[in-house]
């Protein structure tokens, strides 16, 4: 086996084992809160979110879109008392 | 853990099976909430899945999970049309044969296809907005607006949906009976998840009473359940593995993939050997899901969801295979079986997992009839596609349509009799 073949064997060998490793990156989310509105310890929006896509952002103690997982249903939008919560359409739908 | 003597699994449609053309995984006509958690729970318990085979494919906006016509701009004069503004099709209430003629139209030179209002009365517009946008689907309006489409001037594109299973529109479900038994006993189905076609919200409500009746009684003749604390540690197991991988493949490139393939090998019009290589790849993403990982509650979650996807790709591809006919217009149009076959599948499929973990497929008699039918009735739906011949009529029917809706708008708003 040539060199260069034998090199690609044990790689392609070690690419079956290697342990995984991850990178970020930021997503365009389609909630958005009005942090100065939101209020704190305020829950409304994260219990009628049907698929769990907010949370507490621990850093403000505000809600945030954590994930992007939204169904654009405005339930958010609609309940939030302080009128806080704009839902954009996701921008691959736009 | 929580032990019961009966339990009713109401937990909607299979939503995230296929990928919405939009490529947003939460982009489906179904509640993305619903990942098919109930087929596949009903399934390992060992109730049996029926109708797997005859998806769910809806008329949508395109890039937008709204419908179309069927039951909100139909009744109001709203239809479908193709790109030279001509009708093709009898009737847009949703069924597979509609959607097999939908589809013709979106790949032939007349596609693609628009949803037409343009020429409806602006208050039966106003109402059908009042509908469409605050009820049916809130962000509507907002698509729409983004767009810079209005119902008044534009045609507005469409496109057919991701497959799903879901009993309301197709008939894919958990197998019940009229009691709202599965085949397990003390487990129940409800809902978009039970395969009671055209169910809906009132049918997902009432099966729901059922199915209390029933287990309220079942609950009264049955012992308290005892706690297998074995099972119960080998089961936590299970379920927390994923934490333990916290920088494993994460759930939505799995979740992608599998429904890709998902598109890729099982939306119709379906055929054997694209099926086959799918149900292949289906069983490598069994393998493959043992590298998903989680770092908190929310994606244990959603890598979970990814099993009960797996699992409702597997079940679709098998009993899609098992059924070597068309039947349902496109829902199940088998490009390697066009014809219907009634002489050997008249009958429902059922899927149950066998004792050795496999999956098992069987033919399930059709029940006779309540009301009997007569032959022009069961050949109904083979009379959808307008010829060119019946254009005059139609256009006449179309203008009479617009009117009748027109005066049962005025017959029912108040300022627009004023």
């Amino acid at each position: 086996m040539s060199r260069l073949a034998d090199r690609e064997a044990q790689k392609a060998a070690a690419a079956r084992s290697v342990p995984e490793a991850q990178t970020f990156k930021a997503f365009d989310v389609p909630v958005i809160v009005n942090r100065e509105r939101c209020i704190a310890g305020c829950q409304i929006c994260i219990d009628s979110c049907p698929v769990d896509c907010l949370a507490v952002d621990p850093a403000t103690g505000k809600a945030h879109m954590q994930h992007d997982e939204c169904w654009y249903c405005l339930a958010c939008e609609i309940d939030c008392p302080k009128d806080a919560i704009t839902v954009k359409i996701p921008f691959l739908l736009r | 853990m929580v032990t019961a003597k009966a339990v009713i699994l109401c937990c909607g449609a299979s939503g995230r099976l296929g990928l919405p053309a939009s490529g947003y995984l939460y982009g489906t006509y179904e509640n993305p909430s619903n990942a098919g958690d109930g087929y596949a729970m009903a399934y390992h318990a060992g109730a049996d899945l029926t109708g797997i085979e005859c998806f769910q494919i809806n008329p949508l906006i395109k890039d937008y999970n709204g419908p179309a016509c069927a039951y909100v701009t139909g009744p109001l004069g709203g239809h479908t049309v193709n790109a030279l503004g001509h009708r093709f099709i009898e009737s847009d209430y949703w069924s597979g044969q509609m959607m097999l003629e939908f589809y013709r139209e979106l790949q032939s030179e007349n596609g693609p296809v628009y949803l037409k209002l343009t020429h409806l009365a602006p208050e039966t517009i106003s109402e059908i907005e009042r509908v469409l946008h605050h009820t049916e689907r809130p962000s509507r309006g907002r698509f729409h607006l983004g767009r810079g489409n209005d119902y008044r001037d534009d045609l507005i594109e469409m496109h057919i949906s991701e497959i799903g299973l879901c009993s309301g529109h197709s008939a894919s479900g958990v197998y019940v009976n009229e009691h709202g038994e599965t085949s397990v006993p003390g487990l129940y189905a409800a809902g978009d998840m039970a395969a009671v076609p055209h169910n809906y919200l009132l049918g997902a409500l009432t099966y729901g009473k059922i199915c209390a009746t029933s287990a309220l009684a079942f609950i009264a003749r049955t012992a308290e359940p005892r706690l297998d604390e074995a099972a119960v540690a080998l089961e936590s197991q299970r379920i927390l593995a994923p934490l333990s991988r916290p920088t494993g493949v994460p759930h939505h490139q799995y979740e992608y993939k599998v429904r890709r393939l998902v598109n890729d090998y099982l939306q119709p019009p379906k055929s054997g050997h694209r099926m086959q290589r799918g149900l292949a790849a289906f069983m490598r993403a069994k393998d493959e899901y043992e590298e998903l990982g989680a770092q908190n509650p929310h994606e244990l979650m959603r890598v979970h969801e990814g099993s009960f996807i797996r699992d409702c790709a597997e079940f679709a591809a098998r009993a899609s295979l098992f059924r070597t006919e068309s039947r349902w217009g496109l829902y199940h149009h088998r490009v390697d079986y066009p014809e219907l076959d009634d002489e050997h599948w008249f009958v429902h499929v059922n899927i149950r997992k066998a004792e050795d973990g496999s999956m098992q497929l069987y033919k399930r008699p059709v029940e006779p009839y309540s009301i009997p039918l007569d032959r022009t009735e069961r050949r109904g739906y083979h009379a959808l596609r307008l010829g060119d011949a019946n254009a005059a009529a139609r256009d006449a029917r179309d203008a009479r349509d617009a009117r009748d809706a027109r005066d049962a708008i005025d017959a029912g708003v108040p300022e627009a009799r004023a």
